[in-house]
């Protein structure tokens, strides 16, 4: 037939002329200083126990994609093109506009209702520039599951990211401890935690797909590299020069590891008054966080 | 919403990428040419369902995307003005020659960054005009609220500490400056004694303050 006839021609086409772009073996390479060039897309596939079909303009890029799978990226004009799955009870059609020169992924993924059907959604990659000793992360809800809180070092940076949303920070390069939570709950982790190693001036878009109902749920994850803003950091900071403030600077210390050391005594003390014992205890707490 | 496409450019253009095999072929003109006679084929095709465009994904709306700070306010509610600045070739935190405006260290984090230290700095002084508005540094106590302004968001922060750092290389206190460790404001200026033949004031103060909850929407 004469569709079966075309994707395998497209297939064929795709792998000469729809290069990776991760490749370099662009062959526009020259003219890539006058315009902003072509936008990249990389394609990915979330949704488990599926083998899916993914076309692009009518080119298949890939077959039998599985959960999983990051393919591209692909390097498309700036305009509109069709993105197609199929597969086994998975056909997806859709538009996708891109502008030149900009790269996003393009996820196939289930809603959050059980049995829902697959959705598609573009996320634009935040690649500008990053200071140093940092990383970019975007993560994503795109799991068979509630809202969720992201916790990242056993403290909640994110909370109540819902199927088809996403959360995005610049974090410290090195390696991070992250899990999801059901939303407003610290414990009973969703996913993780699990460790996740960043390195400086990188971008990774992480997506958290699956069902905790059966066990399934796990994370899909991409990096590429991002520009440095240019930015040094000091080594020294001169701030005066009158001579004006001349007396005498008293320091205090109260670390943040404190707070809950302080807060804890002040419970204590709360219970203590109710003993009618504040007055003794009250003192020893202020000598102890003075 | 979505985008009107007439189905035949569509498939027109479809055939010619595909024929083509070039990534950068540029659509439109190149199926302007021949749109009418793939135009009725589509119509009878029993391809898949109808496209409908992809979503753009959500940022959550909980999410604060962080923001160079523009002001803060300090406990005596005198609010200051805020430049993102660099670091001069020798290293120097390039702090506006201003006392009345502060430097914020733009490599480091923002309002709004879930972790590492907000770093703001301004002359004690100046000869010209005196003591500035960060020289109530010197002299404020735990638990004095400030707050830092973003062009989109404002945060309370509660000063925790204030350590002398004597001036010099500040190789080992990247805790000033540090994109890791808990969000915090680290507030700088120069702190007494005041030595002429030894440089000018010999000390840094830096006041560490902590957000008080997360960053809000002005």
């Amino acid at each position: 037939m004469r569709r079966l006839v075309l994707s395998g021609l497209a297939a064929l086409l795709a792998v000469l002329g729809l290069s990776a772009a991760g490749s370099g073996a662009s062959s526009g390479a020259s003219s890539a200083t006058q315009a902003p060039g072509p936008a990249r897309v990389t394609v990915v596939q979330a949704v488990p126990d599926a083998s899916v079909d993914v076309t692009i303009d009518g080119r298949e890029v890939a077959g039998g994609a599985e959960v999983g799978d990051v393919l591209g990226p692909f390097e498309l004009a700036a305009g509109t093109h069709d993105v197609v799955f199929s597969g086994d009870g998975v056909e997806v059609a859709s538009t996708l506009d891109v502008r030149a020169g900009t790269a996003s992924d393009v996820v196939l993924h289930l809603p959050a209702e059980v049995g829902g059907d697959p959705v598609v959604h573009s996320y634009a990659a935040p690649d500008g520039p990053i200071g140093p000793g940092k990383a970019r992360v975007l993560l994503a809800h795109t799991a068979t599951v509630a809202p969720a809180d992201v916790r990242v070092d056993g403290e909640t940076v994110f909370t109540n990211i819902a199927n088809g949303e996403f959360a995005d920070a610049d974090v410290p390069e090195g390696t991070i401890e992250v899990a999801l939570v059901p939303s407003g709950s610290t414990e009973d982790p969703i996913l993780g935690p699990l460790d996740v190693s960043l390195e400086a001036s990188t971008l990774s878009m992480i997506y958290a797909y699956g069902n905790p109902r059966d066990g399934s749920m796990d994370v899909i994850a991409h990096t590429s590299p991002l520009a440095a803003d240019g930015s040094v950091a000091p080594t020294r900071i001169d701030t005066g020069s009158a001579g004006l403030a001349v007396a005498p600077v008293t320091v205090f210390a109260g670390e943040e590891k404190r707070e809950p050391v302080f807060l804890g005594l002040l419970a204590l003390i709360a219970v203590a008054a109710g003993l009618g014992a504040a007055a003794r205890l009250h003192t020893a707490a202020r000598r102890r966080v003075g | 919403m979505r985008p009107r496409r007439v189905p035949g450019l569509a498939v027109a253009a479809t055939l010619l990428a595909t024929l083509g095999g070039c990534a950068d072929a540029p659509p439109e003109p190149a199926g302007a040419g021949t749109t009418p006679g793939p135009a009725a084929s589509v119509e009878t095709s029993s391809g898949p369902a109808r496209p409908t465009p992809v979503a753009p994904a959500r940022r959550a709306p909980s999410v604060a995307q962080a923001q160079p700070p523009r002001s803060l306010t300090l406990p005596s509610g005198r609010t200051v003005a805020i430049d993102a600045v660099g670091t001069t070739p020798t290293g120097l935190l390039d702090v506006p020659a201003d006392v009345a405006v502060a430097g914020w260290w733009e490599g480091g984090a923002r309002l709004g960054d879930p972790f590492g230290s907000v770093l703001v700095a301004a002359h004690v002084d100046a000869r010209a005009q005196g003591l500035g508005p960060f020289s109530e540094l010197l002299e404020v106590d735990r638990g004095d609220r400030l707050l830092l302004e973003s062009a989109g968001l404002r945060q309370s922060f509660d000063v925790r500490s204030r350590r002398l750092v004597p001036q010099g290389s500040l190789v080992d206190d990247s805790w000033l400056f540090d994109a890791s460790g808990a969000a915090r404001l680290t507030l700088v200026t120069c702190a007494p004694p005041y030595v002429p033949s030894r440089g000018g004031y010999q000390n840094l103060a830096v006041v560490t303050a902590v957000p008080l909850g997360l960053p809000e929407e002005r």
